[in-house]
Order: structure tokens, then C-alpha cells, then sequence
């Protein structure tokens, strides 16, 4: 039977779908320039410096790991890449350079490689950089520090900030429409609402981010919010301003999305997200910390192997 | 081919092909010069075929349409498709190390077809022998087993396999009569069984006169799985683990059904596959062919050359096999035959899962592929079973054709159930010792 015409033999399925994890990689970066240039815009060129270090260091930092352990490089897949322009979007454009490299550093090498590298790591590699940067160095990622370098139009005093300490009245200094165009105080690429609003949108129609987990987070917020807002309408913002402020938007359409610290099943996706966003608000509310978004998914990881316990019965199972 | 909507949270929609076009005109391809029976075997029997142990070995004398026992006359297994001479019986060793014995037969003039079968016919057209030979046809329909008292449930299914094949959509609607009169046999032979026709339901009104009950399924991968067709015949999913036939049922392919018919008016064991050929430039054909006959030929029938570094497969894009050689035969139920030149070869890779759940959300069997893949990866075997519900799999290979990751997960899954299956067949052969 056998003759000289050799054959490439592999294994069923013959096709493929086209996704990559390069392609997811770019898509993602994609979504994230939509709300990242309008803060480049916003701050200037020291914002543009922030972001490229911050991708040029991510990628060397994998490089490097790769190089010492002997592997393959992995920069391909844009993984690396990505790491570093969600990091940058959490930054003040005031971020002095080595910062962002300390931040890339902990992102790819501390939260990536250290856990085997991608799809192992238990927590969101750029909200958990982030996280450690905020407690290492309150002060350079506050972002009142930017009032001194930037004399904008409006007010540039962490929203935040002044309604944590100065009461709710002082949300009214922000209204919606100049939150979602950007005219606030924030990390480079949160600032821009419709930008970010335009990319999840973007990110959830292509099935990349699940819009069970960025639905329910905003629905999390959402509710907590008014829920204090109810309580007490002095002391507690309403729910428009949380859903446009700080971390929100970036948190709930890059961060909790992460890939392997999130769950794949309905109800643990559907739990983690709005637990996600309860928490961001009662942290806000309530914790010592200005902004939330970050403790809150970082708590949600490490509850996401329990909550994906919560699965459906397997076809013909009893 | 495969329309991917650029809603990336709708699941990939994957449509079998369908006869709505009009009904192709098969392409007959000529008799072939040889032809190659393929039988699966043992390890043991492998021995038996390496030593030459065999009846029918290099030289014997085989004629049309009778039955032989390749092992002893008493076990009769292959039934000629052709006249001719046995040149010589090979065995080999296919994916996860099942065995195959090969047959090579060189044909001789096309002479009488034998009277067997139609003998067979006369003495009892319900007997053993009769559903011996019928147990040959193109489709393999699996009459020995309809006499089994469990089965409640005897599946005629239309739908296909696996995509880029409309052979049973052909045959119901190309060979009604003679599938009317399958199916009435078939429901005499199991009286007391439900006999119900499963089908893509734009052929629901096309089948009302078969007489038969009909159930009109979405023509969309993989509602032709048999054990996802079962279970939504059953109004429940048949259990995990348990096969068609431990659960009560049994399935025809409609194109088996039309040659039972086919057999019973002409009193001769029709031998010609169906095949739908996908060639190089994405265009498909229908063949018919007779079986055994060497892949090659059906391609050079419809003016395609086979290369180096080509890519050939049996079965289907999403659950066949590849091929090392174009002069792979024909079998009784190879439905799709693909080719493709080598820049169209699927790319695999040998990242990490990233857990992204897309495998999660496309599995029709509520897997948790992603868990899966971790355990199986480490070749923790019983653990996926237990935990991670590996034997719920129907084998539908889509998990696969969605990972981002471009894992190899079917085939890791494929290995792990085959794997694991061997050992249990060794565990109960140790246990009967004792
Ligand atoms: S092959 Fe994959 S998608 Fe299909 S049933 Fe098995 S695990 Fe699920
Ligand atoms: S589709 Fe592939 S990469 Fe995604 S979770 Fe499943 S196995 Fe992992």
C-alpha cells in the first residue's frame, strides 16, 4: 500500500480557528490606544514616555527571563507588550522612569515568569504592579502630585481624592461629560471614559473580554455606589461618578478580564465581577485607599479557583 | 468555509454541508487495479498477521461479494469488493496504537459477483448470514448488534459526521425507495425498538414518505454527533462514559439504510462508497467508489495529483485522520476526504493554555477543557476522569478549533480516553485469570 509519496501526517482538527494569542494581544492593544491617546494627548509628551517605557521594559524584562532560563523567547505573542501598555495606563504621566521599570519589573518577572509564565499567574500582572507601586510610593502615585505640573482648564485635583476627604458635594466639580472626555486627574490612559467605554465595547463584541466579567463589575460599582449614595447622599458620591473615575472603566475592561486570574464558567464570571465592583466601592467608601479598583481585583484572583469550582454538570453526569 | 462572525461571543457557527444546491451528480470512478481491505485487530492478532497466520493469505483466490474470515472461515469479517487474487496481508499501526490488518487485493476481470449473498437471502432473509453480509455495506450499519435485547432506540440519521460531507443527505433524498425499504426492514428486525429518522430539518417535508418518525435537527456542528443525537432523541443526555450501545442505542447512516435497500431489491451486496472530496482549490466533489480502492485514483478521477508534503484526510476537517500515504483506501464509512497542499497545515503550538474559556464556552459537553488540558498534560489520566469529567467527552474535536492557544487538545484528549480504555480492556483480561 505504502509508496514513495510521503505525506504530512497531524492530528484531527484539520482546521483551526484564526485567534491567536497574538492576535488576542494586539486586540487588546488595540482597544487600549482608544482610551491611552487621549491621555497622551491630555498630559503631553511625558504621558508618551511613560507608556513606551513601560512596553520597551516589559519586553526586555521577558527577554531577559527567557535569555537566563534558557527558553524560547515569548515576547512574540505580545503578551509582554500588552503588560506594559495596561501598566502605563494606570500611571501618572508624572511617573519618574525608574518607577516604570520597577513597575514592569514586578509585572512581567514578579507576577508572569514567577508563576510559570502566561496563562499561570493567579493575579492580574498589571493591577498587581500597580498595586505594589501605590503602597511602596503613595506619593508619586498619587495623583494630586500632577498638580503641580499641569495648569489645565479644570480641575486637576484627584476626584478622588476631594470627594473622599471634602464630601460629596464636591463630585458636582466633575461633571459626567467632562469625566468621559478626560478632563480629570487620573492615571494616563483612565482618564478618557468614552475611550475606554469605545474599547471594552470593542473588546466585548470580539469575545475577548468576557462581557459577563466587565458587565457585572460595572454592575457591582453600580450598585454599591447607590447604595450608599442612598445612605447617605452627603458623604457618599453617586454611582455615575464611581463608574467614571479612578480605576473603573480600565479595571473593569483590562484588568478583571485578565485571562488566567479570571473564571470561565457563567456564575463564578458573573460572582467575580460584581463582587469585583461591590468591593472597589466599599474599599473607596469605606478603606484607607483613595481608589479601590486595584485591591478589589486582586482579591477577586485570589478567590477566582474557588469560584470556578461553580460549574455545570458535565453531559451525562449524575 | 467557516464562517466566523466577527462577534467573537457568539460561539463559531460550523454548518454541515447540505444538498440545497441540487443534488450533486456522483462521479464513478473506475475499477481499480488493487484494493486494500482494512480490519482493526488485536496485539495479539497483529502477531498472528505478522507470522503469516492467516486464511487468507498471499495467493488466495478471493471472488466478489463473498464473505471470508481473515483468521478462520468460522469468524466471517471481509467481504470482497472485488474479484481477484490476495497479493499480499500486511498489518499496520495507526493513531494511539490501534492495529490494522491490510488485505491487498489485485483485481481480476470484473467477473460474476458471487451468489452468497443472494443464497444467504433465499434461506432466511432475516438470518445470521444475511445480516453478516449486510454488516459490510458502505456505512457499516451495525446489524449484527439490532438483535440485542437492550436496544430501545435505532437511530436513521441524515446528518453528517463531520463537515465538508453531504453523503447522507444525498442518500436519503437520491435513493428514497430504496431507503423506505431499508428502513422497513429494519424495523421488522426490530420490532419492539423505537426506529426513529434524525435529520437537518430543511428535509423534514422531503422525508415524509419514508414513513418513518422524523426529527428535524439544526444542520450545525456537532448535532450529528451520535451521542448528542441520542441524548436529544432520549429527552436526556445518555450517561457519561457509556457507549451508543450500552445506553440502547443504535445508529444507521442514512447511506447505509439506502444500500440495505439497495441489497435487498437487487440481491446484491452494493460496494460502492459515497465519498464527498474536497480537493486543493476548496472544491468539493461526490464520488462513488468502489471500496478499497486507493485514494490516488479518486483523486486523479477528479483531476487532482497528490505531492510530497501534502496533507490527506479521512474523515473530515474536524475529527478525521491524516494519512501518510494517497494510497490509503477507501473504507466503508469514509464519508470526506480532504487534501490540502502544506501552507494550509494547521499550526500547533506548544504554549500554556492562557485560560481564556473559550473551550469552556464552545464544548457541548460542559467540560472544563481548560482544567482538562492541565491535568492532561501531566499525564494525570485518572484524575481527569474524576475531576474533570474527561469520559463525558462526545469527541467532537471543537474545543480544539477554538484554543487560542493553538493547543493540541483533541489530541491529547483522543490519547488519554484510548489510554485509558486500554487498560481497563487489561485490567478486566487480568481479572478474568483468577
Ligand atoms: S472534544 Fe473538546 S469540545 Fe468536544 S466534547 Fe470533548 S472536550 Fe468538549
Ligand atoms: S481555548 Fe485553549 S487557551 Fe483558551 S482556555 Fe481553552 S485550552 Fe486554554
Amino acid at each position: 500500500m505504502t509508496d514513495s509519496t510521503k505525506l504530512i501526517v497531524s492530528h484531527a482538527p484539520f482546521y483551526r480557528d484564526a485567534c491567536t494569542v497574538m492576535k488576542r494581544s494586539y486586540l487588546i492593544m488595540a482597544a487600549a490606544l482608544v482610551a491611552l491617546i487621549p491621555g497622551w494627548f491630555l498630559f503631553g509628551a511625558p504621558a508618551v514616555g511613560v507608556s513606551a517605557l513601560a512596553v520597551a521594559s516589559s519586553i526586555f524584562w521577558e527577554l531577559t527571563a527567557n535569555t537566563l532560563m534558557k527558553q524560547q523567547p515569548t515576547i512574540g505573542d505580545g503578551n509582554a507588550a500588552m503588560i506594559g501598555l495596561i501598566l502605563s495606563m494606570l500611571l501618572p504621566a508624572t511617573a519618574p522612569w525608574w518607577m516604570v521599570i520597577t513597575g514592569t519589573f514586578v509585572a512581567i518577572i514578579m507576577s508572569k515568569i514567577a508563576f510559570g509564565g502566561i496563562g499561570g499567574n493567579p493575579f492580574c500582572p498589571p493591577a498587581l504592579s500597580a498595586a505594589v507601586l501605590t503602597v511602596s510610593w503613595p506619593h508619586l502615585m498619587n495623583f494630586n502630585g500632577m498638580l503641580v505640573n499641569y495648569d489645565m482648564a479644570w480641575s486637576m485635583v484627584d476626584p478622588l481624592i476631594n470627594v473622599k476627604f471634602f464630601g460629596a458635594e464636591t463630585a458636582s466639580l466633575y461633571p459626567p461629560l467632562e469625566l468621559l472626555f478626560g478632563h480629570q486627574a487620573g492615571g494616563i490612559g483612565a482618564v478618557c471614559g468614552a475611550g475606554l467605554i469605545l474599547g471594552g465595547i470593542f473588546l466585548m463584541i470580539r469575545g475577548i473580554s468576557s462581557w459577563e466579567i466587565c458587565l457585572s463589575f460595572l454592575g457591582g460599582v453600580f450598585v454599591a455606589a447607590f447604595l450608599f449614595n442612598m445612605s447617605n447622599p452627603d458623604l457618599y458620591a453617586g454611582p455615575v461618578f464611581h463608574l467614571l473615575t479612578g480605576y473603573t472603566l480600565v479595571g473593569a475592561f483590562f484588568l478583571a478580564t485578565e485571562d488566567s486570574s479570571s473564571p470561565v464558567n457563567l456564575i463564578p464570571m458573573l460572582i467575580y465581577g460584581f463582587g469585583g465592583g461591590m468591593l472597589t466601592v466599599l474599599i473607596r467608601n469605606k478603606g484607607v485607599w483613595v481608589d479601590g479598583v486595584l485591591f478589589a481585583v486582586l482579591l477577586m484572583n485570589l478567590a477566582n479557583p474557588i469560584l470556578d469550582m461553580i460549574r455545570p454538570k458535565a453531559l451525562g453526569k449524575v | 468555509m467557516i464562517r466566523r462572525s466577527f462577534f467573537g461571543y457568539l460561539a463559531a457557527k460550523l454548518p454541515y454541508e447540505t444538498v440545497k444546491g441540487g443534488l450533486p451528480d456522483p462521479v464513478d470512478t473506475a475499477l481499480p487495479g488493487e484494493v486494500t481491505l482494512q480490519i482493526q485487530v488485536g496485539t495479539d492478532q497483529k502477531s498472528l498477521v505478522d507470522k503469516k497466520k492467516t486464511a487468507l493469505k498471499k495467493g488466495v483466490e478471493v471472488q466478489r461479494g463473498a464473505l471470508y474470515g481473515l483468521f478462520d472461515e468460522e469468524t466471517k469479517n471481509v467481504s470482497a469488493p472485488v474479484s481477484g487474487t490476495i497479493t499480499s496481508v500486511e498489518t499496520r499501526t495507526g493513531n494511539y496504537g490501534r492495529h490494522f490488518a491490510l488485505i491487498n487485493i489485485a483485481t481480476s476481470e470484473e467477473g460474476e459477483t458471487s451468489p452468497a449473498f443472494s443464497d444467504a437471502l433465499e434461506a432466511d432473509t432475516k438470518g445470521t448470514e444475511s445480516l453478516a453480509f449486510l454488516s459490510q455495506l458502505p456505512g457499516r450499519p451495525p446489524f449484527t448488534r439490532l438483535a440485542n435485547d437492550g436496544i430501545h432506540t435505532v437511530i436513521l440519521s441524515a446528518l453528517e459526521q463531520d463537515l465538508l460531507t453531504n453523503v447522507n443527505q444525498y442518500a436519503l433524498l437520491a435513493r428514497k425507495t430504496d431507503f423506505k425499504r431499508g428502513a422497513d426492514y429494519i424495523k421488522e428486525l426490530a420490532p419492539k425498538a423505537r426506529v426513529v429518522l434524525a435529520l437537518p430539518k430543511y428535509l423534514e417535508a422531503e422525508a415524509q414518505d419514508t414513513g418513518c418518525e422524523t426529527v428535524g435537527i439544526k444542520n450545525l456542528y456537532p448535532n450529528g454527533n451520535p451521542i448528542l443525537l441520542a441524548g436529544r432523541l432520549a429527552g436526556k443526555p445518555i450517561e457519561a462514559g457509556k457507549t451508543l450501545e450500552e445506553s440502547g442505542f443504535l445508529l444507521f447512516s442514512a447511506e447505509a439504510v439506502a444500500a440495505t435497500g439497495k441489497a435487498l431489491r437487487t440481491r446484491s451486496l452494493p460496494q460502492e462508497k459515497l465519498v464527498t472530496l474536497t480537493l486543493k482549490n476548496k472544491e468539493t466533489r461526490l464520488v462513488n467508489a468502489r471500496i478499497g480502492t486507493p485514494i490516488t485514483q479518486i483523486f486523479e478521477a477528479a483531476g487532482e495529483t497528490l505531492v510530497k508534503r501534502d496533507h490527506l484526510i479521512v474523515g473530515g476537517p474536524l475529527t478525521g485522520v491524516s494519512v501518510y500515504t494517497p494510497n490509503f483506501p477507501v473504507d466503508p464509512d469514509t464519508d470526506a476526504i480532504l487534501c490540502h497542499g502544506p501552507e494550509n497545515m494547521p499550526r500547533l503550538t506548544d504554549t500554556y493554555c492562557i485560560n481564556c474559556g473559550k473551550c469552556v464556552r464552545v464544548c457541548p459537553a460542559n467540560i472544563p477543557v481548560n482544567l482538562l488540558i492541565r491535568m492532561l498534560e501531566n499525564g494525570l489520566y485518572e484524575e481527569a476522569v474524576e475531576k474533570y469529567d474527561l469520559d463525558a467527552c462526545v469527541e467532537c474535536g471543537l474545543c480544539s478549533f477554538i484554543c487560542v492557544a493553538k493547543m493540541p487538545l483533541f489530541q491529547q484528549i483522543m490519547l488519554a480516553r484510548h489510554t485509558l480504555a486500554e487498560s481497563k480492556k487489561s485490567a478486566e483480561m487480568g481479572g478474568s485469570n483468577d
